[in-house]
């Protein structure tokens, strides 16, 4: 197995309080590593962590984060937004907000071509083509403005960006939480396939099982800040060891079962 | 569509075509002197009447409309590129370059606008070009703090984030991403201080620092006509109309923006 990108160690303060500790993740061609846990565990922090964009509040402790040899956390400022989006891109959580409103989303796709790659503009335009077929959305619809596009079109402008560079690894926070569940099969199916083919690396971060079960290779559990527990998919979800990874996995619904709750501690 | 915008782009969209063809509406010399028609009241001859050399008050006028309009527009786009730029990189970097230029916004608040700009242009010699320069530099703080505060709510958004992370780098995420979402304000603000310029420009001019007789200007057929007030009306009547009805425009433009592009006014007239 091809390992893209590690994490290894890291461990983030916010003034005396740790919310990330001792985190070790891995990055594989091809598989797709989800980081799972509750509101506040410390997943989205990580995934941004690998990106050196941790909020100014934020304390890097000790760890490193290592793509292609270099310690993320390290180099210039320069250097890495050269890697941002083109090398390691990311889709979040809430599609709408994300695009800006008052541009039109076939720019916004060009703009990540524009940056990152230094093209002419029948490469451009042949390039923005094949996006929007890859993403399944027709031309078209590049010249709409995002608050005419639904949230499951917005996501599919969201990826046909993030892919648009051909990066070694997606990053995907929650990508599918703010979709209604048929779009959120759609949209991961669409991922799945889209990987297959190019082979890239996906850090999924979720605290949905069900999408778990669909979607990841690798899991890792998180609750505050601290991985719980680590393994293959099989391995995780039919003998999770640890009690929290057990609560996650009793939240899904399953047909004919009487549904359990997350049990909350007060 | 919004009946101020409408009044207001009308009165100034006239202005600019009788600024952009003066040669062709006002059909008298406006610095020809005739001593045989001094102060004769408006006519067939002379639509405004004469001033006291016997120039013709309408082409004067019209060739003024120039100066007004010109200096208006080229000094508020000072004062925009000044304000925009500072303002944006106040909003968007915060912490120590967002105090350096909110303290300088502040020193540029502390003096009286007018008699700053009146005694720059003493020391600068009084010209037109000086006198839009000077009216830019110091009309922007008010626009800085403007642009400041959209910056700084934008910058927490979703997209500017999302901007960052996909390795735009900063001058891209602020002049291509925030400023487009920043810009209605911005647009209000300028239409008001357009007419404002033109208001300093008259006033300059009026007390003999701005346009240099015999060159016409709305300011100076007032200066000039003010010492014949009692008999001759319509060497202060029309320039000063002219000025009120330039300046009214304007501010309704301005007003009825802010009613079409704040979307809370929009919610309470429906």
């Amino acid at each position: 197995m091809d390992k893209l990108l590690e994490i290894k160690d890291l461990t983030v303060n916010f003034g005396e309080k740790c919310v990330i500790d001792n985190v070790n993740v891995s990055i594989f061609a091809g598989r797709v590593t989800a980081l799972v846990g509750e509101s506040g565990s410390g997943k989205t922090l990580t995934a941004l962590a690998s990106l050196n964009l941790l909020p100014e509040a934020a304390l890097i402790k000790k760890g490193e984060v290592l793509f292609r040899g270099q310690d993320m956390l390290k180099i210039s400022e320069t250097e890495i937004r050269k890697i941002r989006g083109k090398d390691i891109s990311m889709v979040f959580q809430e599609p709408f907000t994300a695009l800006n409103p008052v541009m039109r989303v076939r720019d916004q796709i060009k703009e990540m071509l524009v940056i990152h790659k230094n093209i002419k503009k029948d490469e451009l335009d042949l390039r923005l083509k094949e996006l929007f077929s890859i993403v399944k959305l027709s031309e078209d619809t590049g010249f709409r403005y995002p608050h005419e596009l639904s949230g499951g079109m917005c996501q599919r402008v969201m990826i046909a960006m993030a892919l648009s560079c051909n990066p070694d690894i997606l990053i995907m926070d929650e990508p599918t939480t703010a979709l209604d569940v048929p779009v959120q099969k759609e949209i991961l199916d669409l991922v799945r396939q889209i990987q297959e083919e190019n082979n890239f690396g996906i850090l999924f971060i979720t605290h949905d099982f069900s999408v778990v079960n669909l979607m990841a290779d690798d899991v890792h559990v998180m609750k505050e800040g601290i991985i719980v527990e680590s393994g293959e998919k099989q391995d995780v979800l039919s003998a999770p060891k640890h009690e929290y990874t057990r609560h996650l996995i009793d939240c899904i619904p399953r047909l004919g079962d009487e549904r359990k709750r997350f049990p909350i501690q007060d | 569509m919004n009946k101020r915008i409408i009044f207001g782009l009308v009165v100034i969209l006239g202005m600019m075509i009788i600024a952009l063809f003066a040669p062709f509406i006002a059909q008298q010399d406006p610095l020809e002197i005739n001593h045989d028609a001094r102060l004769e009241p408006p006519s067939i001859n002379h639509l405004f009447g004469t001033d006291n050399l016997g120039r013709d008050t309408f082409s004067r006028m019209v060739y003024g409309s120039r100066i007004s309009l010109s200096v208006g527009f080229i000094a508020v786009l000072i004062s925009l590129g000044i304000g925009i730029s500072l303002g944006g990189l106040s909003g968007y970097y915060g912490g120590k370059v967002d105090g350096v230029i909110m303290r300088l916004v502040e020193i540029m608040y502390c003096f009286p606008t007018f008699f700053l700009i009146m005694m720059i242009i003493t020391f600068l010699g009084p010209s037109i070009v000086n006198v839009m320069i000077v009216i830019g530099l110091t009309s922007w703080a008010g626009l800085c703090r403007l642009v400041r505060a959209e910056f700084l709510t934008l910058r927490e958004r979703d997209f500017v984030h999302s901007a960052k992370v996909q390795g735009v780098s900063d001058m891209r995420i602020m002049f291509r991403h925030i400023l487009p979402n920043a810009m209605a304000p911005v647009y209000v603000s300028a239409t008001l201080s357009i007419g404002g310029a033109i208001l300093i420009e008259s006033a300059l001019s009026f007390l003999g620092l701005g346009v240099q007789i015999p060159n016409p200007s709305w300011g100076n057929i007032l200066t000039s006509g003010k010492n014949y007030m009692d008999y001759a009306w319509w060497l202060t009547v029309f320039p000063g109309f002219a000025i009120l009805f330039t300046v009214l425009s304007f501010n309704l433009i301005g007003e009825g923006l802010r009613e079409v592009l704040d979307p809370k006014l929009r919610e309470k007239r429906r």
